[in-house]
């Protein structure tokens, strides 16, 4: 496949408009912005790059990378899914997943399976033969893009600081895209704790807005 | 999903917050399930408050009522990508097989909302007459194109200055042949007429 096509199907994966749901998950972020821990602009942007830097986005770039490099997707994905550190974490990436393949089996006609979101988006990429180059910062940007999102519901913060957020995160992304592709399943690991706690808490935040 | 098994009918109920989705949905099912088996999914911004409200008025069991949080964006969640209320819709049918007709109870909406055709069958849409007398001369796809059309809350009209002769000369007009019912979902006025036009529409 040309390069310009692959970059429109990951265009189209990646996008807000890809139906996954991706809107009513926050990772966590509610409970955080509820008591008071992410309160404006700057603490979401570390927020969001201590995910990248220590927390569950190194892990899922690590993942995909690893299944372009040809390891095997059901281990990955049972790893994948061992890993995730609360009930609503694994909600989030295995519904996500089961939606994302839903539609890569309705409309790109490839049963993939049922997976947790990194492991589905690697291993379609992998069938089209896309590179590491172009999923993982598209799929780190988008992820990165929704978190803001939620911010910009519920802390609130405005659409204009958003977008400065997430282009302040770029160099961020860019130096995980780096270093996931030089990465070995012993580099998985994660000190994210108190997002990990965040998505644990939110299970019994009440009221609240989002699934997770 | 699994072909073998029975496919439920989805009827999608949107409408502004506060017009009684949750006294409609609660009436209809209290009919309905004498006759079918029957599953509610409600999308709320608050928790599970609305299947919570079923459950405490002992319209359902909890395992045949899902609540669905969307985010903030209760039309996103409808209408462009339902993929969180399709797996509630799922999750439904995988409890029980034997399900004939699902309620999917939007979260409040405007009057341009609508469901999407891959995630409801049939689409109500309800107002009620205390928003005013001129919400059916504002038109909007749900006002126009819904299956049904149910205005709630007739026994308020002389308290909030809506006469209700014009009101329907104006539903009659937005609706062309497409049916409306004037209802008290509170006092069950009018919930069996609907109840037979779902069923003739499900095909039941």
């Amino acid at each position: 496949m040309h390069t310009d096509l692959k970059f429109m199907t990951v265009m189209q994966w990646m996008s807000p408009a890809f139906p996954i749901g991706a809107f009513a998950y926050s990772h966590g972020l509610e409970w955080a912005i509820d008591k008071g821990h992410v309160s404006n602009g700057k603490k979401l942007q570390n927020w969001i790059a201590d995910l990248l830097e220590y927390g569950s986005l190194r892990t899922d770039a690590i993942f995909i990378s690893l299944i372009l490099r040809g390891h095997d997707a059901k281990k990955m994905n049972e790893l994948s899914i061992a890993l995730c550190p609360a009930g609503e974490r694994l909600l989030e990436t295995k519904l996500q997943g089961s939606a994302f393949a839903k539609v890569i089996e309705d409309v790109w006609k490839q049963d993939i399976g049922d997976l947790s979101l990194p492991i589905a988006v690697a291993l379609a990429a992998k069938n089209q033969s896309i590179e590491q180059n172009l999923i993982l910062p598209a799929y780190l940007h988008a992820f990165c893009s929704n978190l803001v999102s939620v911010a910009i519901r519920l802390i609130p913060i405005g659409q204009t600081k958003g977008q400065r957020i997430i282009l302040e995160l770029s160099s961020k992304i860019s130096d995980l895209v780096q270093s996931a592709s030089e990465s070995e399943i012993d580099d998985l690991n994660s000190a994210c704790f108190f997002s990990d706690i965040s998505a644990m808490e939110h299970e019994y935040l009440q009221p609240r807005i989002f699934k997770t | 999903m699994n072909s073998q098994k029975k496919s439920a009918v989805r009827i999608g109920i949107g409408g502004p917050v506060g017009a009684g989705k949750t006294s409609f949905t609660a009436a209809i099912v209290k009919d309905l399930k004498k006759r079918f088996s029957v599953g509610v999914i409600t999308n709320d911004i608050y928790t599970k408050e609305d299947a919570e409200a079923l459950m405490r008025m002992q319209i359902l069991p909890e395992e045949r009522l899902i609540g669905v949080e969307t985010g903030g964006c209760p039309h996103t969640a409808i209408r462009e990508d339902a993929s969180i209320n399709l797996a509630a819709v799922e999750e439904l049918q995988r409890r029980h097989d034997d399900l004939d007709l699902i309620f999917i109870e939007s979260g409040g909406d405007n009057l341009s909302a609508t469901f999407s055709p891959e995630l409801a069958d049939i689409t109500v849409y309800m107002i009620d007459v205390a928003m005013g007398s001129d919400i059916p001369r504002k038109r909007g796809p749900a006002m126009m194109k819904s299956d049904i059309l149910l205005v709630n809350k007739t026994d308020l009209a002389p308290h909030v200055d809506v006469d209700l002769v014009s009101m329907e000369r104006d539903l009659k007009v937005a609706r062309e042949d497409r049916p409306y019912f004037l209802i008290q979902a509170k006092n069950n006025l009018n919930i069996e007429k609907v109840s037979h036009e779902i069923v003739d529409l499900a095909g039941l």
